[in-house]
């Protein structure tokens, strides 16, 4: 095989690894007749003409850890690292193994083509993703693309054992795992803002740690981490919240597409943009009540305080002043209408206009002593959307919404059957506000137990209408339940 | 049976040449690693360690494909079997790989040199794991993320924390069970309204699509964010808690980050960026000092930090270089520089010296002519302590300078020890040519050739009765004691140019002089040269006469035998 030859293969190689991943990112943040999307898709079909120039088939195939393009491996190299892993594990979590496309797409409309990839994006939340995944694609008739749902058998490695991964409940792991992670992280958080407020030195490896490890996740899968983020424990408030807005923001930075290290200084800055509060006496910040000119004040004072907390992490200098900036400016606005008021510089960072959306969201959906009303999710987002363009960056808030739904997870819904259900899922399809709940039945009061999943866009065949609709969307607090518990157990 | 056994006798031969040679691989990656804690990375000995390391992994691949071994606390396994033995040692491969959580590790066929490099490097780097460290070796592997070199990570060990234990949130938490009956009754008592659309988002696609402008400008975002310096929004930040919350715990950790976002800045040229922030700066010191704020004087102290060379220096290494800047930002680094404390004349005179930039030069001795016009100060006491050379530059630097204080340290410095000093000092005062004479003439002892000919250029610059008087006192005065002849018959040409027929006297008296038996000697014979030379440059009827009278007989034959 000559060098030339080797190249070639590899650049073709890449170029569908490419084209899957940004179709399946586009999908994320796009509607099905979205220009860049339908682009997305003609893109692929000439693209797959192309590759499978007398040929029967375009395939790409995973297998020891690499790639194989038309059977042949493809080369790692600097440059397309990243889209490597990325794809392997995006692969790996939805237990494909194989991409079998037919040469000749021509006669397949571009709708046809975002379905798949859709579907694909969608599979992760199934216990048997690529046994979903052809079966949706035999039901939507997308007989173009075949999937292999097992190693593949030519090019097997007689030195290793089979993968025995999808014997094991992928689902109850991963959940198990962001359990884990979330708790691990909640403690480092609060080991952190403890130390500082002892006036010790506090490093930070352990939230680096966890934070890596929650952008892995996250790349692949935002559902499992929006689920946790609905958690609200009230006596760790401050930390929760600080660990529910780095998810959100890396859910966030996610779909704009941010490369890991990106990522990795987004979550850290969350988990760090309410440091500043261990300053602020704990009176103050529970208190009940109309606060004072001065208390409102000095409440203030904490997103400052935050910026000068970080800078005693200990730490190298050029990481703390990546991280020092969006936690300063999470309080301050897209429009510098809030505080601190700095009116002057380079106007708000992407990082902190991303923690403003993400803090405002988890803290309006917060039961807290001094509100007397909590937020529903889905009227949260109604709220924030009043200030889109003014307080909030209206391209990301965009995006934060499509992340979330009209309903996101976590939000509780009375049905007009009577039933009551926690969204664990946004709605697959067109319609965005028939997402998929978890029903909930009445257990040993006041507490509920997991009914039924339901998907509410689904429809009786004889009249067309929808069995379930929504009736009132409620904060899961109001009936006293941890959504989280539905969503993660 | 027989073909059984041959058979599984290459078995064992395969897989003891596997361990022999995953064992080398081994050995190779140790010593590499150690290599490079004792050298430089760029050093031949950790070079050749490293492309010895790829030698045997690719023979390894070759062979046998990847190479996975497992990291145990003193040993590393290849195929259950041991394949190298740590030690005690703190820093030991094994050891800190097992320290930081590295469970396994696996070379792919396809490594890169680059990427083994870039691994042992992360050795090196986290090979001491500080109690309270930011990082170790898996967060920074999953940083560089090396394409053929996978890990697995053991969980950080953080206690018992590994499961939730949520509680219903408040409200109910604490018993408010009226809250949940009173919901319950309404599901029950109320009929519910069918809603599709109670969600004010429903049905409004526009609020959850982007269009395509809107794609393209969020696209534009994440690719400045990732490639964002960032240092305008943290010196803002620092600027912010300095100005409104500065506590005096934390006005070092403000102002030593300052400081290093400043030097960043200075290091990439962002001069109109450093004069912005230290006009901010000043005026909050101002500010401060006005109400004798405490951090007053940890500010000043900034301030002098930023006039010393450990910050001024890199100026010196900018990239692009100084020459290369535009008009506007070499006027932007006048104004910044101008901005610093005034002892930053003791920085930036040496760098005067230092760069082979003339546009930096140039900058520097403009800014500091600058300085020295509102205090003259710091550059006479650096004058004071430099040496010649810089002296020399830096008393050029006061000819930029018009005033009283800078011409009477000009006149100072005629006295100067070193010549060079002495000779700018005297260029410096002529070319203000506000100069006294008499001072200049007190120069025409010096020993500096150049010194002297620029005394004597400017006594004979035009006429001028009072260099003609300077000059025949001197000759009257002194002449037998000059012992230079070029000296001797310079001062005559001096003469011969600033004088007029005041002057034919004495040099009448040196032409005519009767040497009697002495005619030949070479003292009376420069004296009547010298009077020749006075005389032609004089010009004048009487001098031409004289000359005239000396070129006949025996002194014209005396003359022209000189």
């Amino acid at each position: 095989m000559t060098d030339d030859y080797q190249i070639e293969h590899n650049k073709a190689g890449e170029a569908l690894l490419n084209a899957i991943n940004s179709l399946t990112q586009i999908a994320k943040m796009h509607s099905d007749n979205n220009d860049l999307l339908v682009q997305g898709a003609q893109k692929f079909v000439r693209l797959i003409k192309m590759l499978g120039q007398k040929r029967t088939h375009v395939s790409i195939q995973r297998a020891h850890g690499g790639f194989y393009f038309l059977d042949e491996k493809l080369r790692i190299r600097p440059a397309n690292t990243r889209l490597f892993n990325r794809m392997l594990r995006f692969l790996e979590n939805r237990q494909i193994y194989g991409l079998h496309f037919q040469p000749d797409l021509s006669k397949t409309a571009p709708q046809k083509i975002i379905t798949f990839f859709r579907l694909t994006e969608q599979a992760i939340g199934h216990e048997d993703p690529s046994g979903w995944l052809a079966l949706q694609c035999e039901e939507n008739d997308l007989s173009w693309v075949t999937i292999d749902q097992a190693p593949p058998a030519q090019l097997a490695d007689p030195a290793r054992p089979a993968d025995d991964f999808s014997q094991i409940d992928a689902l109850t792991i991963r959940k198990a795992q962001v359990r884990k992670a979330y708790s691990h992280t909640l403690s480092s958080v609060k080991e952190v803002a403890r130390k500082l407020s002892a006036n010790q030195g506090a490093g930070m490896r352990n939230c680096v740690r966890l934070v890596q490890q929650m952008v892995d996740v996250i790349s692949d899968d935002e559902t499992l981490f929006l689920g946790i983020s609905t958690i609200r424990i009230f006596d760790d408030y401050t930390y929760v919240h600080s660990l529910n807005v780095s998810i959100l923001a890396m859910c966030l930075g996610t779909r704009i597409g941010l490369g890991h290290v990106a990522m990795e200084k987004l979550g850290l800055c969350g988990l760090f943009h309410d440091l500043g509060k261990v300053a602020i006496p704990k009176e103050l910040l529970n208190k009940r009540g109309a606060l004072s000119r001065e208390e409102f004040d000095l409440l203030r004072t904490h997103s400052m305080h935050s910026a000068r907390l970080i800078l005693k992490l200990r730490a190298k200098r050029d990481r703390k002043v990546k991280l020092l900036v969006p936690p300063f400016e999470h309080h301050m606005g897209y429009d510098h209408s809030g505080y601190p008021r700095v009116t002057a510089g380079p106007g708000i960072s992407l990082f902190g206009r991303i923690l403003t959306i993400a803090d405002v969201y988890d803290a309006i959906t917060s039961p807290r002593i001094y509100r007397e009303e909590v937020m529903s999710p889905d009227k949260a987002l109604a709220h924030m959307m009043v200030q889109a363009g003014t307080y909030f960056d209206r391209i990301l808030l965009k995006v934060f919404f499509n992340m979330l739904g009209v309903y996101p997870v976590g939000t509780l819904l009375q049905l007009d059957s009577g039933e009551m259900g926690i969204v664990i899922k946004p709605s697959e399809g067109a319609d965005r506000t028939r997402p998929i709940i978890q029903l909930l039945e009445p257990d040993t009061q006041p507490t509920y137990k997991k009914g039924a999943i339901v998907d509410l866009a689904e429809c009786d065949q004889l009249t067309g209408q929808p069995f379930r609709n929504i009736a009132r969307s409620m904060h899961p607090s109001a009936m006293g339940i941890q959504a989280a518990d539905f969503l993660l157990h | 049976m027989a073909e059984q056994r041959t058979l599984q006798q290459g078995d064992v031969d395969v897989e003891a040449l596997s361990h022999q040679a995953a064992k080398q691989a081994l050995i190779a990656f140790s010593g590499a690693y150690k290599k490079l804690n004792l050298y430089s990375e760029s050093h031949d000995v950790y070079r050749n360690a490293l492309q010895n390391l790829q030698k045997f992994l690719e023979y390894f691949f070759r062979r046998f494909g990847s190479l996975s071994l497992r990291i145990e606390r003193d040993r590393v396994l290849y195929d259950n079997e041991t394949v190298y033995e740590g030690s005690s040692e703190p820093t030991d491969l094994v050891f800190i790989l097992h320290r930081d959580g590295i469970l396994s590790i696996e070379f792919q066929e396809g490594l890169e040199l680059w990427e083994i490099d870039t691994l042992l490097k992360i050795l090196h780097e986290h090979c001491v794991l500080a109690e309270d460290a930011e990082d170790d070796i898996v967060t920074a592997l999953w940083k560089f993320n090396l394409p053929s070199i996978l890990y697995e990570a053991a969980e950080l060990e953080l206690g018992p924390t590994d499961e939730l234990h949520l509680a219903p949130p408040p409200g109910v938490a604490e018993g408010d069970k009226e809250a949940v009956e009173a919901v319950e009754d309404a599901v029950e008592q109320d009929p519910p309204v069918v809603l599709t659309m109670v969600s004010p988002l429903a049905g409004r696609n526009e609020l959850f699509q982007l269009t395509a402008d809107e794609s393209e400008q969020l696209r534009k975002m994440v690719i400045a964010e990732e490639q964002l310096d960032g240092a305008d929004y943290v010196v803002d930040v620092l600027l912010y808690i300095l100005e409104k919350h500065c506590l005096p715990d934390d006005v070092d950790d403000l102002l030593n980050t300052l400081l290093e976002e400043l030097r960043d800045a200075l290091r990439k040229g962002r001069f109109a960026y450093l004069h912005a922030v230290l006009v901010k700066l000043k005026n909050h010191l101002d500010s401060l000092a006005a109400q004798s704020h405490w951090s007053s004087p940890h500010m000043k102290r900034f301030f002098a930090s930023l006039a010393g060379a450990t910050f001024l220096d890199d100026l010196l290494s900018i990239s692009p270089p100084v020459d290369e800047c535009a008009p506007e930002s070499l006027k932007a680094l006048r104004q910044f520089l101008l901005l610093l404390d005034k002892s930053a004349v003791a920085t930036l005179g040496p760098m005067m010296v230092k760069t082979q930039s003339a546009t930096l030069q140039r900058v520097l001795l403009e800014t500091i002519a600058a300085m020295a016009r509102q205090d003259l100060a710091p550059l006479e006491k650096l004058i004071r302590l430099s040496n010649a050379d810089l002296a020399g530059r830096l008393v050029f630097v006061l000819g930029y300078l018009n005033d009283e204080a800078s011409r009477k340290l000009l006149s100072k410095l005629l006295d100067h020890e070193a010549a060079a000093v002495r000779r700018q000092a005297l260029k410096a005062i002529l070319a203000r040519d506000d100069e006294a004479l008499e001072e200049i003439f007190a120069l025409v002892h010096d020993p500096d050739e150049e010194i002297f000919k620029l005394v004597l250029q400017r006594l004979g610059r035009e006429r001028d009765a009072q260099a003609e008087i300077l000059l025949l006192q001197h000759l009257e005065a002194d002449h037998a004691g000059i012992d230079n002849d070029d000296r001797y018959l310079a001062l005559f040409r001096a003469l011969g140019r600033c004088g007029s027929d005041r002057s034919i006297p004495f040099i009448k008296t040196q032409l005519f002089r009767w040497p009697f038996l002495g005619v030949l000697r070479s003292a009376k014979r420069r004296q009547r040269r010298g009077a020749v030379i006075a005389l032609e440059g004089l010009n004048t009827k009487r001098a031409a006469y004289l000359v005239q009278r000396s070129g006949r007989g025996v002194w014209g034959n005396l003359f022209r035998s000189a």
